[in-house]
Parts: C-alpha cells; sequence; structure tokens
C-alpha cells in the first residue's frame, strides 16, 4: 500500500533503500574493510538507479571505474597503512556531535527546499541521452572541446604523480631538505 | 583560443625538454611562452569587436564553449603577467626545474578556462585543471612534514568543495535545462519576472556560492587556507596568493555578476554576510600571528573580503573594481612574498624577526617594502587605495552596512602590516644577511613597483584599453 501512496516505482524504493542501508554500514562499521566492501555494494546499486534512468554508459562506466579500480585501489591502501584500533585517531565527541547536527541541517534544508521541486525540472527533450551510442555522438561533436580539454586535466595528475613518486635526485633541492631537517 | 594553445603545448614541450636537464633552458622557454601568450592576448584585446564591459546587453558569441570577449581577456591578461612577476622573482632562490614549471603551466591554462568560460562544464574543467597541480606544488618539497601537511589538507578540501560545486551545477541544470552561462542567465530572469520561486535553482546557486567561497577562502570556508599557505614552500604560496586568486575571482565574477546578476536579490545578502565577515576576520585574525607568513596568509584570506564586494556591486562598476584591485593585490603580494622568500634565507622559520636590519641593507628595498605594504594597507598614491576606493564606492549605495564592516577591516589592517616596519627599520640587533639581486630580479620587482605607483596615482590608466 505504501508504494502506492508515495508514487514511486517499486524497484526505485527497493533500490534506494538497499542503497540507504549499505551506505549506513559504510559510516558505522568500525572495520575498515567491511566499510569498503559495504561500499562496492552500494556503488552496485547505485549503478542499478543508473539503468532505470535509461543511462547505460554511466551504469556502467560506474561499475569499472568506481566499484572495479578506485575500490580495489582502497583496500590494498587499507591493507598497506594496517589500520586497527590502536592507530585510530581519537577524536572528540564534540566534533562528531558538531559535523551530526552541520550535516543533519543541510539534509533537512536540502529536502524541504526540494521535496516538492520535481514538477521544477526541466525535462531533457532527448530521453534517451545516456545510450552509449547517443552520448557518443554527443561528445565528439557538441562537447569535442571540453573533452578534448580533459586530457589537460590527466596529463596534469600523471606528471603531478610522477613528480610526487620520484626521488630526489636535484642537488639545490637537497641541500634545502637537509637543511630544514636540521633545524 | 590561441594563447590558451600556446600555453598548453608549451607546456609540453617544456615537460618533454626537462627529462634530462630539468634545470636547463626550461625557465627561458617557459617565459618565452609566456610573453607569446601575452601578446596574442593583448591582440585579442585590441581587436575585440565588443568593447562593452556589460557582455550580456549586447552581442555575445560563444566559441566551444568559452567565450573571449572584452571582460575574459582582460582578466586573462592580468593571469599571464601574475604568472610572469612570480616566476621571474622567484626562480633564483628557489628550485623551479622543468616538472614544476610544466605543471604551474597547466594550472595556469586552468586558470585561463576559469577567467573564458561559458559553460559550467569548462568551468568545472578550469578549476579541477587549475587545483590539481596545485595539490602537487603544494607538497613538492617532500622531505618537508609541514609541505606534506599543506597538500593532503588541499588535496581533501578541494576535492570536498569541487563536489559541492558539482552538486550546484546539477541543481542549476535541473531547475534551468542547460549548462550555458546565457541560458542560465535567460532562464533565471525569466522566472524571476513570472514572480515564480524555484527552489531548485536556488538551491543550486547557494551550492555552487560555497563551492566558490572554498576556493577563495571566504569566511565560513577560509579555515584550510592558512595551513596551506604557511606549510607550502614559498613558489607556491606566491602562485597561490595571486594567480590562483585572479582565475578564482574572475570565475566568481562572471558566474554570479553576469550569469546570476538578475536574481541578486536570491544570493545577494548571503554574499555581503559572507564577505563582511571575511574582512573581519581576515583582520583580526592576522594581528594575532607570530609568523609573517601566516599574516600573510590571514590577510589574503581579508583581501578575499573586499574583492567579494565587486561580485555585489552593478556589473560596469564591479567589472573595473575587480580589475584594479587584483592588479593591486598582485603586484604588492609579489613583492612582500620575494622579501619574505629573501630574507628567510634557507629556513623555514618565517617570523618577523628576520626582517631586522632590512632598512640598513638597501634603501631600495626598503623602498619596495614600503610601498607594498601601504599598497597592501589602502594608503592613497598606491595601488591599494584606487582598488579599494573603486569596491568601497561600488557597493556604498546597495549595502552600506558591508562598507562600515570593510572601513573597520581596513583600519585594523593598518596595525599588521605596519608592524613590519617597526622590525626593519627600528630594530637594533639585525642578523639579516644580505642576499645578491640578480638584473632579473631588479627588472620584476621594478615593474611590479612601478605598477603599484602607477596605478595609485592614475588608475585611469587600467580603463585606458577601452
Amino acid at each position: 500500500m505504501l508504494l502506492t501512496i508515495l508514487g514511486l516505482p517499486p524497484a526505485f524504493l527497493l533500490l534506494s533503500f538497499i542503497t540507504i542501508l549499505c551506505a549506513l554500514y559504510v559510516v558505522t562499521n568500525t572495520n575498515p574493510v567491511y566499510s569498503v566492501l559495504a561500499l562496492i555494494l552500494a556503488f552496485f546499486s547505485i549503478s542499478a538507479h543508473y539503468v532505470l534512468l535509461n543511462a547505460q554508459f554511466l551504469a556502467v562506466v560506474n561499475l569499472i571505474v568506481y566499484a572495479g579500480a578506485i575500490m580495489v585501489l582502497f583496500l590494498f591502501v587499507l591493507m598497506l597503512l594496517n589500520l586497527n584500533k590502536e592507530s585510530e585517531p581519537i577524536v572528540k565527541m564534540g566534533w562528531h556531535i558538531g559535523a551530526a547536527v552541520t550535516a543533519g541541517l543541510l539534509l533537512v534544508t536540502l529536502a524541504a527546499a526540494l521535496h516538492k521541486s520535481s514538477e521544477q525540472i526541466m525535462r531533457n527533450p532527448a530521453e534517451d541521452i545516456g545510450l552509449v551510442k547517443n552520448l557518443g555522438k554527443v561528445l565528439f561533436t557538441d562537447y569535442l572541446v571540453p573533452f578534448e580539454l580533459s586530457g589537460i586535466l590527466f596529463l596534469a595528475a600523471m606528471v603531478g604523480a610522477v613528480l610526487l613518486g620520484k626521488k630526489q635526485t636535484n642537488s639545490k633541492e637537497n641541500n634545502n631538505y637537509s637543511e630544514t631537517s636540521s633545524q | 583560443m590561441t594563447s590558451l594553445l600556446i600555453l598548453f603545448l608549451g607546456a609540453i614541450v617544456v615537460l618533454y625538454y626537462g627529462i634530462n636537464k630539468p634545470e636547463g633552458k626550461s625557465l627561458l622557454m617557459t617565459v618565452i611562452l609566456l610573453l607569446a601568450a601575452l601578446s596574442s592576448l593583448v591582440y585579442d584585446l585590441l581587436t575585440v569587436k565588443n568593447r562593452n564591459v556589460l557582455g550580456w546587453l549586447t552581442e555575445y558569441v560563444p566559441e566551444n564553449m568559452l567565450i573571449w570577449n572584452f571582460n575574459s581577456i582582460a582578466f586573462s591578461i592580468v593571469l599571464v603577467l601574475a604568472f610572469l612577476l612570480v616566476l621571474g622573482l622567484f626562480s633564483r632562490n628557489n628550485y623551479i626545474g622543468a616538472d614544476l614549471l610544466g605543471l604551474m603551466l597547466f594550472s595556469v591554462c586552468g586558470g585561463m578556462l576559469m577567467t573564458s568560460f561559458s559553460n559550467l562544464i569548462m568551468l568545472f574543467l578550469g578549476i579541477e585543471c587549475l587545483s590539481i597541480p596545485l595539490y602537487v606544488l603544494a607538497g613538492s618539497k617532500k622531505s618537508d612534514l609541514a609541505s606534506n601537511e599543506s597538500a593532503v589538507k588541499y588535496f581533501l578540501m578541494g576535492a570536498f568543495s569541487t563536489a559541492i560545486f558539482l552538486m550546484g551545477c546539477a541543481f542549476l541544470y535541473g531547475g534551468t535545462g542547460s549548462l550555458e552561462l546565457e541560458s542560465i542567465s535567460r532562464a533565471t530572469s525569466m522566472i524571476t519576472h513570472l514572480g515564480i520561486k524555484s527552489n531548485l535553482i536556488f538551491s543550486g546557486i547557494i551550492l555552487l556560492m560555497a563551492g566558490m567561497l572554498f576556493k577563495i577562502s571566504a569566511f565560513p570556508f577560509h579555515f584550510w587556507s592558512p595551513d596551506v599557505y604557511d606549510g607550502s614552500p614559498n613558489r607556491t604560496t606566491v602562485f597561490m596568493a595571486t594567480v590562483v586568486k585572479i582565475a578564482a575571482f574572475a570565475a566568481f565574477y562572471r558566474l554570479f555578476n553576469e550569469g546570476l546578476g538578475d536574481v541578486k536579490n536570491w544570493w545577494g545578502v548571503t554574499l555581503a554576510v559572507s564577505a563582511g565577515a571575511t574582512i573581519l576576520f581576515g583582520n583580526i585574525a592576522a594581528i594575532r600571528q607570530s609568523s609573517f607568513k601566516r599574516m600573510l596568509a590571514y590577510s589574503s584570506v581579508a583581501h578575499a573580503g573586499y574583492m567579494l564586494m565587486a561580485i555585489l556591486a552593478l556589473p560596469q562598476n564591479g567589472f573595473w573594481a575587480l580589475l584594479v584591485y587584483l592588479i593591486a593585490y598582485t603586484s604588492s603580494a609579489v613583492s612582500v612574498f620575494y622579501l619574505l622568500d629573501r630574507t628567510s634565507g634557507e629556513n623555514s622559520n618565517f617570523s618577523f624577526d628576520n626582517f631586522n636590519g632590512l632598512g640598513k641593507q638597501s634603501k631600495w628595498l626598503s623602498l619596495i617594502l614600503i610601498v607594498s605594504m601601504f599598497s597592501m594597507a589602502g594608503i592613497p598614491m598606491t595601488a591599494g587605495f584606487a582598488g579599494k576606493y573603486g569596491l568601497f564606492s561600488s557597493i556604498i549605495t546597495s549595502y552600506p552596512w558591508l562598507l562600515y564592516a570593510a572601513l573597520i577591516g581596513s583600519a585594523i589592517s593598518i596595525a599588521y602590516y605596519f608592524r613590519v616596519f617597526k622590525h626593519a627599520f627600528f630594530s637594533e640587533d639585525g642578523t639579516l644577511v644580505a642576499w645578491k639581486i640578480g638584473t632579473m630580479e631588479w627588472i620584476f620587482l621594478a615593474l611590479s613597483l612601478t605598477i603599484t605607483l602607477l596605478v595609485g596615482c592614475w588608475p585611469a590608466v587600467i580603463t585606458l584599453c577601452k
């Protein structure tokens, strides 16, 4: 009965329920590895949302990039850092309460502002824009320049990663280092 | 577009050339590149058809989601000039190899996307392209723990603010049906004329504002900036204080004053409160600092508060006031950071005591210190006064209470700007070691001094290009 009152498709409600449950598990669980696994599940259900919105490309990319690559990276970092109870930084209770109140206020404000705004949404005329074919067409015609310019972004990120990862060989910089570290 | 391509392709060449010899001729190449980009921009400015700063009322022709009208070209010129000043003054004492130069050039490319965007996608790409090299530059002094801390802090805060910004973009897209700045402007003004209150657009604007306030380090979102400015190497701090600030303010101005100017009654008061709080907080916190670098970081927060006034002003006043203030702040901040960099020598202690005995050492450096500090405090005959005069007069009718806050803030700021004079000129125990100043440094110091005094004595020189 509830489902018909809300006027939302049952699939959407089920998926949202799973997503929120997983997200809560991520936040409340004390074991980081379980948190990451729950996060992967949350990403899967978000991908299912994309499928419901007819955005198949986004759904697949979300799975490959987030659930695939980034989460594996997360797990590796967690295992390398070897997190446990003892190494956990102690955060005062006041910070927890403050953060919860602030985030809750933002949630309440946004929910109050937006709960009846679905009629204000401008409908996109092309409903099947999320299909791979249409998206590709738009990406290589209308959005060609931003697409190319994102190349600068990735190049910059790569150069930055190399710069941070490489060994320091420059003598001038090393001199500065030894003097700063000797203080 | 030509200047953007010059900088981007040039950055790749600089990186490729510096694979084996990072310190070879890459600096010279970068300076030539910047001069080429600058001349291309000046050519664009002279040949631009539409010389009206009110771009929306007249012709508006975006090209590939970028627009090169009078406003954006003027901001881009200031951006490139600021980078040139930074390079000229900081390349001798600091290590700036091809890798760092390449990253800085990528960052400037992002800055130019931000000054000339006409689509929110471009703005987002510009912000990311500006920030990602900066996270690396902030942590580029790898063995220094403070530098590492500032890089991580800046990265986390930057990623968080970008997420908020993107959420604002999404709401605005939902409410107006477009990401194009002109369509957003038209849709929002139509909605206000019809008297409809669209919560979707309103929430989007507030989230966008929060994201932008993060980037310029204004009051509720300023907390990261003192730590990041303090911990980063000097070359990065000055880059953040000048180049990044110019790009962020140009984007903020173009997004809010040009794009969303018709719905100013929705966001005006929020932004005005933030500006007033930024000015008061920045100035009061700066007094309490014992480190000169941290003082400059808080003063840059305060300057961001003054510049927010330009976004609240009417477009014809706001644009010129912001341009003059950006030039004034950049030219004086670069010289002050240069003096800070050289007086602290090799160590990472930036207290006021480093300046002890500067007056005895060199009268030209003393003159530069005095003029820059006067300009930052807003004493007449310097560029800072011209900038503050323009900003204050542009909001005097609409937000008089903000003007009072700004005047109180300026009065407070004199206390800490002039504190360094006590150390430089009246302190007996001078431990300052004289350093050798190269020809290039003299040229750029003289350039920044000339800009500060020229704009201060004759502010109309900026509007000549019209």
